[in-house]
């Protein structure tokens, strides 16, 4: 059995931060002695990853989700717990570990402003010591897949948020790192910009087997691309597991409306499920999953007159928001 | 008027959040009073003299002006406007039933506000510690001719200032000429030498500009070198008349120009 | 392995470079009003000295070449640290946005990266300018002596390491406080007093602190004191070596020590 590249126990990590009313008596206040408030972002937060798996984070704004990722890329010291990433401690920031993961955040660049992306590229060919070909041989991989051969000598200022965010991308990965991590890396882009992105990170995936912590409160990126979700509220994880039995857990059953030509009674149809709403022409029924094919088969093959039949899938956000509430 | 008046409050608030800035500000004069009275004595006790003015005059001259820099001017009204045209922000002010003129001028009041509470105990200390080289004054009339101009010093400063940052509009690398700006314009008020120091050409250039009214006019005021001359009030009237009503028009003709781009 | 690390951290600086080379001339109108700016600056503080001796002789037993000596040296190594370090004037934009964790999490010094980020090499004007005024200094006091200038060279070295490791100290304050934008401000207003000779403050104690606690001395004094007198203090000179070592390694501690603290306080 493997060990897992990515070992977390029992994470914690709060911080002070003062609190800023407004009115000008509170800043007048602010002014002499300051209030300082603890938070606890994130609370024994434990999880295993194993190398190649693509894993999504997610959760409402302020969960944790950032703060943990930066405490394995070695940003911030956890309070408590520990932490192991290709078997090194991301805080003591040891240049081995260091040259082996990749992180990019999605709302903070880390591309020169004024500089076309290639000198970004040149400059962290240098800082993560790769060499000519494997430079090469990557650029050209990747400007292709995401199709920005004709941006990357224009000034980064001047492209488009889409194409900005492939270029942090390249840049991030020309080094070949066995981990990375990409904090809402679709944030603020438009559909088309998203699925190319989306698309590229799963062929990235499959192809190099690079283990990749993804974090974002977009469910299209979590849907599409990973298998297993972690979910994160109130820096506690909430849900740790695959997609498919997070749905079947939290909402077994199925809505399915059907419209009638002619009025139905009661009794015909009680026979097939439980009724949520009966309107003699339209009728709601709330079938378990696996039953949904069976019902709808028996029903068709009735001697009623369907008119036209509704299969429902609760959406995933609102799968996940009542997650949150319950 | 109200919401002038909020427009103050909210600059006061902005700058009561950093504490520390107004503690570094501190330090930082503290530190150039130190600097300036040693030059001076160092000069001095040698038994020098730098053209008409005692050793007390000429610390008193720079005290002033440091005041002077902290209180009347103390602030960026031309990187403050702009850095809200550069990014943008003109456009909210725009938009909004308020006079861009009169808003960055309550902003402008409000910083003041907030710099005669922040700073004033401390000058006021300064100037009790120093007390025996500052030369001051010696009647009341002068004391008010010199808040009148002080005063006037303010709104003139103000309107030089707006009209440099507005060159913004035309421009996006306008941080340049604001520093050059700024350079030049201290220099022709008497912020780096005394203008009467300088030689006799200079006054030429000097007098024809409103500058040495921002500063040299009052300081000089203060510290009881000059006497009333009904100059010092009508000259700069006149300036703050002009000045005002150039910037209204460069305003227009900027935003027309800023327009043009896309608001 | 050393050799192998030196050059990887040379080729990195020279790549620094080009790209601070290459931001400027994006910027040409910039380049230009910056130009103007900063001559004027420097202008005007030769005019300060310059009018201020139609006056009088010398201003603490500096004469006025002399003078003109510290302010040639003080242009020097100010133009150094604009032209390689401008970046430590930024680091609380960094902190602030958040981009400091993108150079944090890089297999490279932090320091080194933080300090060589960006620089502006429109600043050599002053380089210039300080250079001419250090050959007026010279020319017109001792004349050219080739011991006095190798050894005012290494003294001004010493000042950009002892004012680069001030303000590393400094700016690494930054990690402690919120918002550290006015400490730049601060450090501006500190050094540029480094242009007048330290013999001013003719009190011991003033002295002491402008030499040894805020290193100013070292920054255009000693050296212009170097390449304008015929005597040498060399007790004094070895000891700038010396505090300028101190300077250098203690800061490099107290940057690690608050980076520390960084990484454990904030979210």
């Amino acid at each position: 059995m493997k060990k897992p590249i990515i070992e977390v126990k029992k994470l914690c990590k709060t911080y002070e931060y003062v609190e800023k009313n407004p009115g000008i008596k509170h800043s007048l206040r602010n002014l002499f002695a300051r209030e300082k408030k603890q938070k606890e972002a994130v609370k024994d937060v434990s999880f295993k990853i194993e190398e190649g798996e693509l894993v999504g984070f997610l959760g409402p704004n302020g969960a944790g989700k950032t703060t943990t990722l930066k405490m394995l890329a070695g940003i911030l010291t956890p309070t408590s717990g520990e932490v192991e990433v290709s078997g090194y401690e991301p805080i003591k920031r040891q240049k081995e570990y260091q040259m082996q993961f990749a992180f990019v955040m999605g709302q903070k660049m880390q591309l020169w402003w004024d500089l076309p992306p290639m000198e970004s590229f040149l400059l962290n060919k240098k800082i993560y010591e790769v060499n000519d070909e494997d430079f090469e041989k990557n650029l050209s991989e990747m400007i292709e897949l995401l199709d920005v051969g004709g941006i990357v000598n224009k000034q980064v200022r001047q492209l488009s948020l889409g194409e900005r965010m492939k270029c942090e991308l390249i840049a991030a990965l020309l080094h070949s790192p066995k981990v990375l991590f990409l904090d809402e890396p679709t944030i603020g882009l438009d559909v088309v910009a998203q699925k190319k992105i989306r698309d590229f990170i799963k062929k990235y995936n499959q192809e190099r087997k690079t283990t990749i912590i993804l974090t974002s409160h977009y469910m299209e990126d979590i849907a599409q691309l990973c298998k297993r979700i972690v979910i994160i509220d109130m820096g506690k994880i909430i849900y740790d597991g695959s997609l498919e039995d997070l749905i079947s857990k939290y909402v077994p059953n199925k809505k399915i409306t059907i419209y009638f030509e002619k009025e139905v009674s009661r009794e015909d149809v009680e026979q097939f499920g439980a009724l949520v709403e009966f309107d003699f022409l339209k009728l709601v029924f709330e079938i378990p999953r696996e039953k949904v094919k069976d019902v709808v088969g028996k029903i068709l093959s009735s001697n009623l007159e369907v008119k036209d039949l509704e299969i429902d899938e609760e959406d995933i956000e609102s799968i996940i928001r009542n997650i949150f509430t319950k | 008027m109200g919401k002038y008046l909020a427009v103050a409050a909210n600059s006061i608030k902005k700058n009561l959040a950093y504490r520390m800035n107004n503690f570094i500000t501190m330090v930082s004069v503290f530190i150039s009073f130190i600097v300036l009275f040693y030059f001076w004595n160092s000069i001095y006790r040698q038994g020098n003299q730098i053209g008409t003015y005692s050793l007390e005059e000429m610390i008193s001259y720079y005290v002033f002006v440091t005041i002077f820099h902290l209180l009347v001017i103390g602030d960026n009204t031309a990187w403050s406007v702009g850095d809200e045209i550069n990014n943008g922000q003109i456009t909210s002010s725009v938009l909004r039933p308020i006079n861009y003129l009169k808003y960055k001028f309550s902003q402008h009041m409000g910083n003041l506000a907030y710099r005669l509470m922040i700073f004033l105990p401390i000058i006021l200390v300064v100037l009790f510690v120093l007390r025996n080289y500052i030369t001051h004054a010696q009647n009341y009339t002068t004391y008010a001719i010199f808040a009148l101009c002080a005063m006037l010093s303010y709104g003139l400063y103000f309107l030089v200032y707006f009209i440099v940052g507005i060159v913004a509009f035309w421009t996006a690398e306008a941080k340049g000429f604001f520093y050059t700006c700024w350079v030049v314009i201290n220099f022709m008020q008497g912020g780096l030498i005394p203008l009467d120091l300088l030689p006799k050409w200079f006054s030429l250039i000097s007098d024809s500009l409103p500058f040495k009214y921002l500063f040299f006019v009052p300081v000089s005021l203060a510290s009881g070198r000059v006497n009333f001359d009904y100059k010092m009030i009508v000259v700069p009237v006149l300036w703050c008349i002009g000045m005002y009503f150039l910037a209204q028009l460069l305003y227009k003709k900027g935003l027309k120009k800023y327009e043009g781009y896309g608001l | 392995m050393v050799y192998k690390n030196f050059k990887k951290y040379f080729l990195i600086f020279l790549h620094l470079q080009k790209i601070n080379i290459m931001r400027w001339v994006a910027y040409p109108a910039s380049f230009f009003m910056n130009f103007v700016a900063t001559l004027l600056v420097m202008m005007l503080s030769i005019l300060f000295i310059k009018v201020n001796f139609g006056y009088i002789d010398s201003i603490a037993g500096w004469s006025y070449y002399q003078v003109l000596g510290v302010v040639g040296s003080y242009m020097i190594v100010e133009g150094i640290m604009w032209v390689l370090f401008s970046m430590l004037n930024a680091i609380n934009v960094h902190i602030k946005d958040g981009t400091l964790d993108g150079i944090l999490l890089k297999p490279i010094n932090s320091q080194f990266l933080v300090s060589f980020w960006k620089g502006d090499p429109e600043d050599s004007l002053r380089i210039v300018t300080g250079i001419i005024l250090i050959i007026l200094a010279m020319r017109n006091t001792i004349g050219f002596d080739l011991g006095h200038f190798i050894l005012f060279l290494m003294l001004l070295i010493n000042g950009v390491i002892a004012l680069y490791s001030f303000d590393i100290f400094f700016r690494s304050f930054s990690f402690w406080i919120i918002d550290g934008s006015g400490l730049w401000l601060l450090m501006e207003r500190i050094t540029i007093n480094s242009q007048y000779p330290v013999d001013i403050y003719y009190n011991k104690i003033v002295r002491g602190v402008f030499t040894f606690i805020v290193p100013l001395a070292f920054v255009a004094t000693v050296p212009a004191k170097i390449l304008t007198n015929i005597d040498i203090d060399w007790q004094f000179t070895a000891l700038s070596f010396v505090v300028a070592f101190v300077f250098f390694f203690g800061s490099r501690w107290f940057w690690e020590f608050s980076l520390k603290h960084y990484s454990s306080a904030s979210s």
